[in-house]
């Protein structure tokens, strides 16, 4: 049962279009991450082309996240004032990002550069929230399900950066410190998240993507935020950004609405399912699948690579289908869980604060 | 119908960008808003309807 979509001019299934939404609303719940890596390699092996491939897929990015971000928010996961916090340091990163972009796509290094830096960061990501899964386990008198760098966030949490207060015309001097009792945090410099939301955001515009998958490892391991809060600010953040995105690519005309509005159907299904899901799986549980799933991201950018320079579009599909198989095999295993701790009468968050 | 709709966005995204990426980003944010609000009711409503669901003591 095949639907013709007018903007991208191309007929794609609509039974697996709404599975594509599906697995993006389960993971995105689940993870907090945006899934732009899954949605634009899902689109690209329905048929659609490569730039309505990232336009829609950014766009139903930003109204999954909308919903996700509500639903954690009821949830009480969103620390709003630390994600505005980021947010302005993203913006003018994002701009600045765009910039660079250009000059590589005039320079023909792009898609290289763009690729090389996504299997990097996807694997290194990858490979630590493992590591550091295997790590707290073995280690003894630590509570369950702390992170590793425990030690590492409280010293960020602790840095005073200068100046320690500014004077605002109209408001007077004004501390440049926060309390975050969200996130746990009693005291934060304001320019520790302006910083991370400019990192996060600079990689972001970079590499056409939420930035998600990078900024929820840095709130988890960097600045010691709980898990769950992690997570639902992490999607905060990608709504900001996938506002940008959406944004720039109707304008060029790269968007498909309807392609949008059917996925997004199946995608508010999936996030009930994902964010569900967060209550009652062990948050050290959800690092470590997360860095799995990034990992199979890292090896099929790395395919994608091997594509481009052999001129095979096997490897190219090969990518796309370790992508969906992983994304899939996750989120049975999300709702085998989530099964087996409703049949367990599991009704409490199945750990502490991280 | 569906050729009516069609034309309508072919037509509106061809011609006016501006609008365009206003109208797109306002729909997706309001469709957003109602499939979050029909879950929330849906959620609501099913222990309400669940014949499987256990009787209070005395009920």
């Amino acid at each position: 049962m095949e639907i013709l979509f007018p903007n991208a001019g191309v007929a794609v299934s609509l039974p697996l279009l709404l599975l594509l939404g599906l697995i993006l609303g389960t993971l995105s719940g689940f993870f907090g991450v945006g899934g732009g890596f899954l949605i634009t390699g899902g689109l690209l092996v329905f048929g659609v082309p490569p730039i309505f491939a990232v336009g829609t897929g950014l766009t139903l990015i930003m109204g999954s996240s909308l919903i996700n971000t509500l639903k954690h928010r009821r949830l009480g996961n969103v620390d709003l004032k630390l994600g505005i916090l980021m947010v302005m340091g993203t913006i003018p990163a994002l701009f600045l990002a765009e910039r660079l972009n250009t000059a590589l796509e005039a320079a023909g290094l792009a898609g290289p550069v763009i690729r090389y830096i996504y299997i990097f960061v996807l694997a290194a990501l990858g490979l630590f929230m493992v590591y550091d899964h295997f790590k707290s386990r073995r280690r003894t008198g630590v509570q369950p399900g702390e992170i590793s760098t425990a030690r590492l966030a409280r010293r960020v949490q602790s840095l005073r950066i200068p100046p320690h207060s500014l004077r605002i015309p109209g408001f007077g001097t004004v501390p440049t410190y926060v309390s975050l009792p969200k996130s746990g945090i009693e005291s934060l410099s304001v320019f520790i998240p302006i910083g991370i939301g400019f990192g996060v955001g600079f990689f972001a515009g970079l590499l056409g993507a939420g930035g998600g998958f990078i900024l929820m490892p840095i709130l988890i391991f960097v600045l010691g935020v709980p898990t769950t809060v992690a997570i639902g600010t992490d999607l905060f953040q990608i709504v900001i950004t996938g506002s940008m995105g959406t944004f720039l690519y109707s304008l060029s005309n790269h968007v498909d609405p309807l392609m949008v509005v059917i996925m997004l159907a199946a995608a508010s299904a999936g996030t009930q399912l994902g964010t569900t899901a967060t209550k009652f799986v062990e948050a050290s549980r959800i690092r470590v699948m997360y860095g799995l799933t990034i990992l199979s991201g890292s090896v099929a950018v790395g395919l994608e690579q091997v594509a481009s320079v052999t001129g095979s579009d096997s490897f190219s599909s090969a990518a796309a289908f370790l992508l969906l198989g992983v994304a899939g095999t996750m989120c049975l295993i999300i709702l085998g869980l989530l099964i087996k701790a409703k049949r367990s009468g599991q009704t409490a968050p199945a750990t502490g604060h991280h | 119908m569906f050729d009516a709709l069609s034309e309508f966005l072919v037509t509106f995204s061809g011609s006016y960008p501006l609008p365009w990426a206003l109208f797109v980003m306002a729909v997706v944010a309001i469709i957003s808003l109602i499939l979050f609000s029909f879950w929330e009711v849906v959620f609501r409503l099913l222990p309400a309807i669940n014949p499987f669901r256990r009787t209070q003591k005395g009920e």
